[in-house]
């Protein structure tokens, strides 16, 4: 089924650009995303061949709960962006919904594959498209963030495009499950899988492969914001867990700890003193991936949990927030924080819970996350909670800094939102609310996908069999 | 894990109710000082104004050295490549060292 519904993805980027209708791609979209609800409802791992060839011989999907609950994520927030998207756009609009397909593409392909270099060549699908994607607007900050991020987008995807090379004239095999069969914990072996952890850890915009981000994100239209800050880095997150814990590497819990502490705090602090909305947004998503980060590297069922659960609350409340001051920036043509002001109360309360979401107040999904990652980090250190906590409280400061940028200052001006730009943001906040009073319907997605993290010898026995 | 749930919202949604009802209390005495000060500069309506987004937290950022931090993120793509490669030596030596 998962071949078929690339197919249909495939298919749209090209219709769209023929018939000239941009509803073939939100429909594609749409569909994708009803796919990945259906397949995450059924228990066992899924094992899908390309061309009856069987593995390790032959391509595979594997659709583990893990797997699918990224492809989840991706196709949902992708979806709420094609229907935002449709008022948002305004020229060249055949060609935006071209790459957002293709995006969408690799994105589903990366968190689907078991085949190591098939994950390259959607993680290339991905990558060219953002580099397009950044580019959108045509103007000298949409130029030079593409560029920069294509320099440096191209010096990783070379580091993994090395690694895999590595690992296939060590072991002869591409597929994911027979090469951690065959890995072992030498020196080739670690100089391959380290290029791949650097290659993942520049989408994911781990410190110091952060940069580019806030570069590209400034020039970028605010709805792929919304998919950088959210999805494109939670991809990044999902390599590094893949090849930490089905090559058992998780002995490197410090040095993942140590990485996420200074990604957390450096992002926080430099997304305190920006002007740029897009920019402190970009610096806020890295400091919210150092939680993740910190957390995963326990490795400890509460810390993988936890750190998933903050992948699902960030990727909601990042593209809220992106959505909804990106109606902002929609109607008043401006991203300085000074110049965005308006006089809007639905947009005022949706903005609001998705900022107070995003600093980790009750009763939202933010703090049911964060509340997650402080239990886990006091189990091992009660630094890292302390850590966790200033972290948290510089969250709210410059949350509060937007908040009242856009709706407390004098300069205010009266607004009529758009009802297709609203109504993406009103149903993500509902959701925010919703995941915070009942967390257990997160919980719910978590749960299985952190055990099938946990447990990687039940993927690996169904990939190979027996 | 979260059976205390639906308890800690309510206790929560009360604490909140209770900082509103501090925050009217407290809003009545500062209207009064607010009265006395109209007074004292001859009853001259104050100019709204708004602060510059620049100068918030300008003590913080002074005090924590985060000037520092952000000029370190000039822009520069060279810049960029080189923490690239020193963050990929530094990953690839602490995997071998230590695994």
């Amino acid at each position: 089924m998962i071949t078929y519904v690339l197919l249909v993805l495939f298919a749209a980027t090209f219709l769209v650009l023929i018939i000239k209708r941009d509803e073939i791609a939100i429909a594609a979209i749409l569909f994708s995303f009803f796919s990945m609800c259906y397949m995450f409802l059924n228990p066992e791992i899924t094992v899908f061949g390309f061309g009856g060839w069987s593995p390790p011989f032959g391509i595979v999907w594997v659709l583990d709960k893990l797997s699918v609950f990224l492809a989840l994520l991706v196709t949902g927030v992708s979806s709420v962006i094609a229907v935002y998207s449709l008022k948002y756009i305004k020229e060249r609009r055949h060609r935006y919904y071209t790459l957002l397909s293709l995006i969408t593409i690799g994105l589903l392909g990366v968190s689907l594959t078991g085949d190591i270099f098939n994950l390259y060549v959607f993680f290339e699908i991905l990558s060219v498209s953002s580099y397009a994607l950044v580019a959108f607007f045509l103007d000298e900050g949409a130029i030079e963030g593409a560029f920069k991020y294509l320099m440096v987008g191209s010096v990783t995807s070379l580091f993994i495009l090395i690694g895999i090379s590595m690992l296939y004239g060590l072991t002869g095999t591409l597929n994911f499950a027979d090469l951690a069969s065959k890995i072992s914990h030498s020196n080739p072996y670690m100089i391959a899988l380290g290029l791949l952890v650097a290659g993942f850890s520049l989408k994911a915009t781990i410190i110091p492969f952060h940069a580019w981000k806030p570069d590209a994100i400034e020039g970028t239209p605010a709805p792929i914001g919304a998919i950088f800050t959210s999805i494109s880095t939670a991809i990044g997150v999902y390599g590094i867990l893949r090849i930490l814990f089905i090559f058992n590497l998780i002995q490197l819990n410090w040095v993942l700890i140590s990485f996420g502490v200074i990604t957390m705090l450096v992002g926080a602090f430099l997304a305190l003193v920006q002007v740029n909305v897009k920019r402190m947004l970009a610096y806020s998503g890295i400091s919210q991936i150092g939680y993740i980060i910190m957390v995963i590297g326990f490795g400890t069922l509460l810390g993988i949990t936890s750190g998933l659960y903050h992948i699902l609350n960030n990727a909601l409340i990042k593209t809220l927030l992106f959505m909804g001051i990106g109606i902002g920036i929609y109607l008043t043509g401006k991203e300085n924080l000074d110049e965005i002001g308006m006089k809007s109360t639905p947009l005022l309360i949706c903005v609001g819970i998705g900022l107070l979401s995003l600093s980790g107040i009750p009763p939202l999904n933010g703090f049911v996350s964060k509340w997650l990652i402080f239990m886990a980090s006091w189990e091992i250190s009660p630094i890292l909670t302390a850590i966790a906590i200033i972290a948290s409280a510089i969250t709210l400061a410059y949350s509060f800094k937007i908040f009242s940028s856009m709706f407390l200052t004098t300069k205010r001006i009266e607004v009529k939102i758009p009802k297709i730009l609203f109504i993406p943001v009103v149903i993500l906040t509902i959701l925010c609310v919703l995941i915070g009073v009942f967390p257990q319907i997160g919980l719910n997605i978590i749960e299985p996908a952190a055990n099938a993290l946990l447990n990687q010898n039940q993927y690996i026995t169904a990939v190979l069999g027996g | 894990m979260f059976e205390q749930w639906s308890l800690f919202v309510l206790a929560f949604m009360g604490f909140v109710f209770l900082g509103f009802l501090i925050y009217l209390l407290g809003n009545r005495k500062s209207r009064k000082e607010e009265m006395k000060y109209e007074t004292y500069t001859c009853g001259e309506p104050f100019p709204k104004v708004s602060m510059g987004t620049e100068n918030f937290y300008h003590v913080i950022k002074r005090a924590l050295g985060i000037r520092d931090l952000r000029s370190y993120h000039s822009g520069r793509l060279s810049d960029y490549l080189m923490w690239i490669v020193i963050g990929t030596v530094i990953i690839i030596l602490l995997m071998v060292v230590w695994v």
